[in-house]
């Protein structure tokens, strides 16, 4: 039953995080950016939802009202002041620049407080059924991705900026000979994933403790995610943050507990090696 | 590098010079300046971010990696010092050595990815090491270990430093200068255009890595032999990645003299300020980064080049 057990929870991580890379393929998509920031706005919005609820009493579920649009602004100064400048550099200023931006973000966080661990003690009561026990918190984590995700697909098939963005990713010549302003799309897109960062970390306060210079961590798991579910494909980031959510949590029954942040890492080296140009060589060049 | 087509015209013979007094004023700091380690960490720091631009400037690949040349490097000079009472020389020779071969293992896979993704790859590579080693008991994990007291020889370590930074410098002068070097470049600018009349990028790029991190090693070691002590956090600290990252840039990427000027800079900028204030280094190394990349993305020296020929243009056509 420990696997059964596993397989679930696995799951209900793998949503949320699918649900993470999103926001990084959504941006990818659109900018042809990496941004590897990403992590590090998960954090900023951990810390929110924690002082949220320190100071004012704030419910992390309901802070998950403020971290969307507070994510959603953050996005779109940054983009406006900084990444918008290099949307046609060489791709290696980009990755300077995002870099130079996640090293500013978590030593600002690391100055303002402290390098300590924060986390928040709210439980939910723990679903029961077949005999497969579901921590409470892991099921909000999962219904949270759950909603995110059919609110983007209907956002992204059914309104007009939602298929604008669609369209750039697609091809953003023609989609900028269609009348479609790229600028804007890129701003909205950028907006939207440092949002979904931002509000998937209220999420990850119900899940574990975070410290200012955990975002790497958040960020090469939504690559490892892309790569393996499909670039610019909504649906396939979310299936590859399934497989990576259970693979995670299944291999930890068998492998040492210190080898387990590795696991992410070499199912990505395997995914290179198996497609050395990966999702983004067939699309890009 | 044809030497016999070198010719001295007036600028080569300044920079000559000014090379040569540098290089006196070095090999001489030990008999009138008694914080010696200070340069030494500059020079170290020369190294590590002429290393990293040895790789980075000259492909156009970004390597968040870089500190896991530094830290096996280390490791296996101080492992071998430690436990085998190696001579510090072979020592550090052996810690290039290691992080050289290990650039070759991870080249291989990785020389085929492009962009990002061998960006992220090398990110990635960072944290399995970080994490790999914190849990190896052989290589004392967690705790780290320390030297023993005899291997502690300060003037000794300079001068070796000395030798290595220079080596470094030219070594990047000689490739970015080179047939090796231009090839280097078509990567940069047009990889598949490179690749389509006979340009074998992935050959190029693994070579160049082994080169990067054969110095970086060499940099790793030393600084474990001056320090005496290592653990994973310090070896595999990302820190050091973004230090060499903001120096190379700060200077200029893809020079040889960048890292130089950027490296000396810096250090003795967070050597004011990192001494009392540990976090506000970070934050000023991630603003250099992101002001770099927005203001002078050929960093100061491609950037007071720019505004010097303005000046000189002005006044050339007579507007003051």
């Amino acid at each position: 039953m420990i696997l059964a057990e596993l397989v679930v929870l696995g799951l209900a991580y793998g949503l949320l995080f699918g649900v993470l890379a999103l926001g990084l393929t959504l941006i990818w998509g659109v900018m042809k950016v990496v941004n590897i920031a990403h992590g590090d706005f998960v954090i900023v919005g951990a810390y929110s939802s924690y002082w949220l609820f320190v100071l004012a009493g704030v419910h992390p579920i309901l802070s998950i009202l403020f971290t969307i649009p507070f994510g959603f602004g953050l996005g779109i100064i940054v983009y406006l002041g900084l990444v918008r400048r290099v949307a046609h550099a060489p791709e290696l200023m980009s990755l300077f620049l995002t870099f130079g931006l996640s090293t500013l973000i978590s030593s600002l966080l690391l100055y303002i407080y402290s390098p300590n661990q924060r986390a928040i003690s709210v439980t939910f009561p723990s679903i029961n059924g077949l005999g497969v026990i579901l921590p409470g918190n892991a099921a909000i984590a999962a219904a949270y991705a759950v909603v995110v995700a059919v609110l983007l697909r209907v956002f992204l098939t059914r309104t007009y900026w939602g298929k604008a963005i669609r369209a750039v990713t697609e091809d953003s010549r023609s989609a900028l000979l269609m009348g479609i302003n790229p600028e804007t799309v890129s701003m909205l897109s950028f907006g939207i994933g440092v949002a979904i960062a931002s509000s998937v970390g209220s999420v990850v306060m119900l899940l574990q403790a975070v410290t200012p210079t955990g975002g790497g961590e958040f960020t090469l798991l939504s690559f490892v995610i892309v790569v393996l579910g499909g670039l610019g494909s909504p649906f396939g980031a979310l299936i590859g943050g399934v497989v990576i959510g259970v693979v995670d949590n299944v291999a930890s029954l068998y492998l040492p507990a210190a080898a387990t942040p590795a696991i992410g890492f070499i199912i990505l080296v395997i995914v290179l090696i198996v497609r050395p140009s990966g999702i983004m060589g067939a699309k890009g060049s | 590098m044809k030497l016999s087509g070198f010719t001295l015209t007036r600028r080569r013979s300044a920079e000559l010079a000014v090379a040569v007094v540098l290089l006196a004023l070095l090999l001489l700091a030990p008999t009138f300046f008694a914080r010696i380690s200070v340069l030494f960490f500059i020079l170290n720091w020369i190294v590590l971010s002429e290393s990293f631009n040895m790789f980075t400037g000259l492909t156009g690949y970004v390597n968040f990696g870089h500190v896991v040349f530094y830290g096996v490097g280390g490791y296996v000079s101080a492992l071998l010092m430690a436990n085998a009472h190696a001579s510090p020389y072979l020592a550090v020779i052996a810690g290039g050595l290691a992080s050289s071969v290990l650039a070759l293992g991870i080249s291989l896979p990785t020389a085929r990815l492009r962009g990002a993704y061998f960006a992220i790859a090398t990110l990635s590579i960072n944290e399995a090491f970080l994490v790999t080693f914190d849990s190896w008991d052989a290589v004392g994990s967690a705790p780290g270990f320390t030297l023993p007291i005899s291997y502690y020889q300060p003037v000794v370590e300079y001068y070796v430093m000395v030798v290595v930074a220079v080596a470094c410098v030219a070594a990047m002068y000689a490739i970015s200068k080179s047939r090796f070097g231009i090839a280097l470049q078509a990567i940069r600018q047009q990889e598949g255009t490179a690749s389509s009349i006979g340009v074998n990028a992935a050959y190029y790029k693994s070579l160049t890595l082994v080169f990067s991190g054969f110095f970086a090693g060499l940099a790793g070691a030393l600084a474990i032999w001056q320090i005496t002590y290592i653990d994973p956090p310090s070896a595999f600290d990302i820190t050091i990645t973004v230090n060499s990252i903001s120096m190379a840039m700060l200077g200029g990427l893809g020079t040889a003299i960048g890292p130089v000027v950027g490296g000396a800079l810096l250090y003795e900028l967070t050597d004011l300020l990192g001494l009392s204030y540990p976090f506000i280094h970070l934050i000023i190394l991630g603003v250099i980064i992101i002001g770099v990349v927005l203001v002078i993305p050929d960093g100061i020296l491609g950037g007071s080049r720019r505004v010097l020929a303005k000046v000189r243009g002005r006044r050339r056509s007579g507007n003051g």
